[in-house]
């Protein structure tokens, strides 16, 4: 198993770009100070200079300093959706694909109904339903319908397992389903939980920094996607102002390249056939 | 196909519906904010500020309206509208209907989404099939973490990228809306010309986010069908490589890639929404945004359940119509 | 694992490439349809040039389309709206047009009024000659039927208003008639019928009129020459894209000598779109008038395309007032707020230039009493200033605030905010949506001077902004005040307390007059103002302001920061002659009833 993460470079690099981003938040946060992101710690709308490496807002914050301070707060919506969804996902899946009969066919269905709804589309209107969203609200919201896709995924995989040789063996020798769950189920399972959970932390991102961009997220505190509103608030793109509404997207498009490598990494892991390919 | 296949794609098929019309009517409700009431704040807020109050006038609509009626009741009355197809009277556009509005944005809307669904489908298989191949020329190998870079970008910051590259720093294309204004909606050559050229950056924004997905998703599919036995046979007959390649490969590879068409429906249709507020497209997309921000709670009803419907309703017929095309899916069981 | 069968498919390929072909062309196909489906009117307008045709776009940002475009009746439900966007300066004509900038009252469709001595009454002189455009004599008649119509119909827009005030309406021939009111108003006929900002009252024609429910009446029949005004346009076709309007050459000012017809021989009303949008077409000369920039964004603009103008010839304020100011409201009987030196504790923490500058990119002026800059205004301002200079409101200075709040028994806690008893000030400051720049820098003000504020956003949804504040559980929050475009008593009488709550929770009568101040020797002022003219020459008014105004800025009852101000921007490509600071004819809002000035005087410009 270890060579195989060695050799899997695709999960090599996109983890490392990952972790350069979460540096440059986590790290960087404790080396930025709070009063630079803030409104008016600068003359407004200057563009790079030595004092500002990234030039300031309209504002006048430190655009570097919010936008360091602003990616912690994304990926933690990420999280914290990630989390929920695909531990919720995973014990719907489990209970579906090993118990059988109703609860598989209730779940099934109640998968594939959600399955067609454009979640965006209901974050939006939820989310502007509601007066002020704080960090942790935004990822609850986002993990309701973050738990579909990683449910179906470890379904799918149970009922595979569920009929291999071992678990049979398990199950004659007398060990309880939760036991077998345990022990024989869940380690097999941990390569497509892995690569689910990135995969639902990717998307949890995205519709976190769409719902920002829109206007809809947390205000109180920096984030990507609020600093991209505020970007095309003050027109920052027929103005020109390229050093407040890039960074954002650049890392934005640095953390998803990242993920989207690790998730096809960890796919390879999880699905030894794809590894003998190019 | 069997009747218990169709039968259970129709019922999921009506469960979506159920579940649309109760959320739809659940959503604006989150807030104890009276639909009429929010709608007279957003006429204040926009400088008819000395008009007093509009405590009898709220008062007054809320009858006209039904919202005085307690929720279970109303629940019902929804009920009874929805399947007479009376999505009701948009509140902003009193008395103006909800469905006209929505016939006037879907055009737009399908189009864009359509259009640049299905070339980004064709383009990016036909690319991922040739990244597969191992007689393709090695400098389209370039393309593999291209396309990777672009899936990964989120439609939007995409758009705006294009927005600001093509329409602002060089100004060669249409930044917003569909068409030049002060232009009457006709149909004649130089205005098919105006629309397309206004499409042309929303549809790329789809386009390039979408197309990554394919071809790599292509790619992985050549793959495991080259490892098959009836290419080596293919090969052993000494058929042409062109024939090999469209006859044999593509063809059972691209199967797979119209269930991944299904699935990724709806995450299209989210982000399509986010381009047409990116570019100021007229569609659906738009339509939502505005009545979100005008409180305008009718058309978002309209807006959310139409939406909801269409998507279950393409699924529901890509999964009617997909056993038809593999006829391998008939001798699997689910 | 199913291993994949083999299948033969020759020709297989046009099984698939053959039908998805003909889907892509017949979705494409579906994309051009919106131009096949759009709704056809009864006739094709005719063929009006580009440089005959003027474009004014709605005020902005905001949608892509017409709201509504089968409606025309501007007093159901949403009307307002159409009033002010398109109604105003081409269907209907107002007795009196207003110039703000000046203070000067136009006589238009009426040649003069004359407000009863008692103030229970108006007695108006209509011009001679006035026409409806469909030949009819406009007269009394009309006057009378549209205010009764508003008297008995309660779900109409401003019934409420008419119902309060007006008990009915005399005529005495047709061009001479008397509103009669239920109890004296010096300033009724000002308010509803020649300032025409906010409120505009059409008079509509009672031969039209006459036996259809006007809450459902769409007032909207092209072939029959629906809707009926007295203006210089004529509407030709409305769709949700835009809406046309025509020159109605046999307009009644031109048949009498009283104006010019205007230039333009058709005028289009189109939404503005996203912010990004309007700038963008304005650039590319889609649009002669109306779009709202930011003033950055009005600088770019005017990079790309220097025949892009706003009000003033100079920045960075280029902008307009609109008769409102940008206000803090403070709780002044409720809560933390209730303390007056408390109140002036935040007063000494606000710094106006810096909310001015990083909020509204220095586009405004800072502003210490709730008047605008109008000219009318200045001569009441220019007889306060020594008021103002004892008082001192704009003084940002943290020793002071120090001092003021241990007056009040105050002190630093731990973490640096004030604090009583161990009990500190922490409040929410409640912003509704379309002021959220000021959110974070005067929470920032508020916060580096010791008061925990964390603000807190409405957006899009304000109405429960305006329940917390109205029902006086607010303690801090920021809006609007608006009514000082003439005169100082338009914002002062708004701290009478008859516009305060009866208690804490219930709502008050007034939407934005909320600062729950309750003071008699106040309330006596403004009871003797209601019953007088305003005149800055008149010495018992005058006294009355001073009175008014010392009492507010001795008690803090709200702070005033600064003046709204829009960049609404011209387009002088093919129009030119738009009212500009150095020309100001009327107000540059196309919303307001005096844009029709614009209309009249525009010329040809340059061209593309």
């Amino acid at each position: 198993m270890g060579h195989a993460i060695a050799d899997n470079r695709m999960l090599v690099a996109g983890t490392a770009l990952v972790l350069c981003v979460l540096l440059f938040g986590v790290v960087g946060s404790m080396f930025v100070s709070r009063a630079r992101a803030d409104v008016g710690a600068g003359r407004p709308s200057r563009p790079p200079s030595f004092e500002y490496l990234l030039g300031t807002d309209q504002q006048g914050r430190d655009v570097l300093a919010n936008v360091v301070l602003g990616t912690p707060a994304t990926v933690k919506i990420g999280l914290i959706a990630g989390v929920i969804g695909v531990g919720a996902g995973t014990v719907l899946g489990v209970l579906a694909g090993y118990a059988g009969g109703v609860s598989d066919a209730t779940i099934r269905l109640v998968i594939d109904v959600l399955l067609t709804i454009p979640n965006l589309m209901v974050l939006v209107v939820v989310t502007s339903m509601l007066t002020g969203v704080s960090v942790e609200g935004m990822g609850l919201i986002i993990a309701v319908l973050a738990w579909m896709w990683p449910a179906r995924t470890v379904r799918s995989q149970v009922l595979s397992i569920r009929e291999r040789m071992y678990v049979q063996v398990a199950r004659l020798n007398g060990v309880s389903p939760f036991g077998i769950v345990v022990r024989e189920l869940l380690p097999n399972l941990a390569p497509f939980v892995a690569a689910s959970f990135v995969g639902t932390v990717a998307a949890a991102i995205l519709a976190s920094i769409g719902l920002s961009a829109l206007g809809l997220g947390p205000q109180n505190e920096a984030s990507l996607g609020l600093t991209i509103y505020w970007a095309i608030f003050y027109g920052a793109l027929i103005r020109q102002l390229w050093w407040w509404f890039l960074p954002p997207i650049v890392i934005t498009v640095v953390l998803f390249v990242g993920l989207f490598m690790m998730t096809a990494g960890l796919d390879r892991i999880a699905n030894p056939r794809l590894r003998t390919t190019v | 196909m069997t009747l218990g296949y169709v039968a259970r794609r129709v019922g999921v098929f009506f469960l979506v519906v159920f579940f649309a019309v109760s959320i739809n009517f659940l959503i604006p409700r989150l807030r104890p904010t009276n639909p009429i009431a929010a709608r007279m704040y957003e006429f204040a807020a926009s400088g008819a500020g000395r008009a007093g109050d509009f405590r009898e006038l709220i008062a007054i609509y809320n009858e006209k309206f039904g919202l005085d009626k307690p929720l279970w009741q109303q629940y019902i009355t929804y009920w009874g509208d929805v399947l007479r197809f009376d999505l009701g009277t948009s509140i902003s556009f009193y008395p103006g209907l909800v469905r006209d509005e929505i016939m006037r944005a879907a055009p737009w809307t399908i189009g864009l989404l359509a259009v640049s669904t299905l070339l980004a489908f064709t383009i990016g298989s036909l690319l991922g099939a040739l990244l597969a191949w191992p007689r393709t020329g090695r400098v389209f190998s370039i393309f593999v973490p291209l396309l990777m870079t672009l899936s990964a970008i989120p439609y939007y910051l995409l758009g705006l990228v294009l927005v600001y590259l093509f329409a602002l720093v060089w100004p060669v294309l249409p930044s917003s809306s569909a068409y030049t204004s002060g232009a009457r909606l006709t149909l004649s050559w130089p205005m098919v010309v105006d629309i397309l050229r206004h499409a042309i950056l929303p549809a790329a924004s789809i386009i390039l986010a979408v197309i990554g997905f394919w071809g790599l998703g292509m790619r992985a599919m050549m793959i495991t069908t080259m490892g098959e036995d009836y290419m080596i046979m293919a090969q052993a007959k000494g058929l042409r490589g062109r024939t090999i390649f469209f006859d044999y490969a593509l063809r059972n590879a691209l199967l797979p890639q119209v269930t991944g068409l299904a699935i990724s429906l709806a995450g299209i249709m989210s982000g399509a929404i986010l381009v047409e507020i990116v570019f100021g497209y007229p569609g659906i997309g738009f339509l939502l945004y505005r009545a979100i921000s005008s409180n305008d709670y009718f058309v978002i009803q309209g807006v959310v359940f139409f939406v909801i419907l269409s998507v279950g309703l393409a699924l529901l017929i890509l999964d009617l119509v997909y056993p038809l095309l593999d006829p391998r899916i008939q001798f699997r069981r689910s | 694992m199913t291993r994949l069968t083999f299948l033969i498919s020759r020709g297989l390929k046009w099984r698939i490439l053959a039908p998805s072909l003909c889907t892509s062309v017949l979705l494409a196909a579906a994309a051009i349809t919106p131009a096949a489906v759009a709704a056809p009117s009864a006739a094709q307008p005719r063929e009006v040039a580009r440089n005959d045709t003027l474009i004014v776009s709605g005020f902005g940002p905001g949608l892509t389309e017409i709201q509504d475009p089968g409606n025309m009746n501007p007093y159901s439900l949403g009307s307002l709206g159409r009033v002010r966007d398109i109604l105003n300066k081409t269907i209907y004509e107002f007795l009196y047009l207003y110039n703000h900038n000046t203070g000067e009252e136009i006589p238009w469709l009426a040649e003069s009024y004359t407000v009863a001595p008692d103030l229970q009454s108006v007695d108006v002189t209509l011009r001679n000659g006035v026409e409806w455009s469909d030949g009819q004599p406009f007269t009394s008649d009309d006057v009378k039927f549209t205010l009764e119509l508003l008297r008995d119909t309660p779900s109409l827009v401003f019934a409420s208003d008419i119902k309060e005030w007006v008990r009915d309406v005399t005529v005495s021939d047709p061009q001479h008639f008397r509103i009669n009111l239920n109890k004296p108003n010096a300033r009724f006929f000002y308010f509803y019928f020649v300032e025409n900002s906010e409120i505009h009252l059409p008079i509509v024609p009672r031969h039209v009129w006459q036996g259809q429910d006007p809450a459902t009446f769409t007032n909207l029949d092209i072939a029959a020459g629906w809707p009926v005004g007295t203006g210089p346009y004529k509407l030709v076709d409305a769709s949700a894209q835009q809406q046309l309007f025509d020159r109605n050459d046999n307009w009644w000012a031109a048949k009498t000598g009283f104006q010019n017809l205007p230039k333009p021989l058709r005028v289009i009303f189109m939404q503005p779109g996203a912010a990004d949008t309007a700038a963008a077409r304005t650039i590319n000369n889609e649009f002669d008038a109306g779009a709202v920039m930011q003033p950055g964004v009005f600088e770019a603009a005017r990079a790309r395309n220097p025949n892009i103008t706003s009000w003033n010839t100079q920045g960075p304020s280029w902008g307009a007032p609109d008769a409102c100011l940008y206000t803090l409201g403070l709780n002044t009987r409720w809560g933390p707020m209730a303390d007056l030196r408390v109140r002036r504790a935040v007063q000494h923490s606000i710094n106006r230039q810096s909310m001015v500058d990083l909020a509204y990119e220095s586009a405004t002026v800072p502003q210490v009493i709730p008047f605008s800059t109008y000219g009318g205004l200045a001569a009441y301002q220019n007889q306060l200033t020594d008021l103002l200079d004892s008082y001192k409101p704009d003084d940002p200075d943290p020793a002071k605030v120090a001092s003021d709040m241990q007056e009040a028994g105050y002190s630093r806690d731990s973490a640096g905010f004030w604090a009583k008893d161990s009990a500190r000030i922490t409040t929410d400051l409640l912003t509704p949506g379309w002021l959220k720049p000021m959110g974070p820098v005067l929470e920032k003000q508020l916060r580096d001077n010791g008061f925990d504020v964390t603000f807190k956003l409405f957006d899009p949804d304000t109405q429960p902004f305006f329940d917390i504040v109205r029902a006086g559980n607010a303690n801090i929050w920021i809006i609007v005040h608006c009514g000082s475009s003439r005169e100082p008593y338009g914002t002062l009488q708004h701290f009478h307390s008859r516009f305060a709550s009866p208690a804490q929770g219930q709502l008050n009568s007034y939407l934005w007059a909320n600062s729950q101040y309750m003071n008699p020797e106040y309330d006596a002022i403004i009871n003797q103002m209601d019953a007088i003219q305003p005149s800055p020459t008149d010495a018992q008014y005058m006294d009355l302001t001073r009175k008014a105004t010392n009492i507010f800025l001795r008690d803090v009852v709200e702070m005033t920061l600064a003046e709204e101000r829009h960049v609404v921007t011209f387009n002088n490509t093919y129009w030119t002659g738009w009212m500009n600071s150095s020309n100001a004819y009327a107000a540059p809002y196309s919303l307001w009833a005096p844009f029709l000035l614009s209309l009249l005087r525009l010329e040809p410009g340059p061209g593309a």
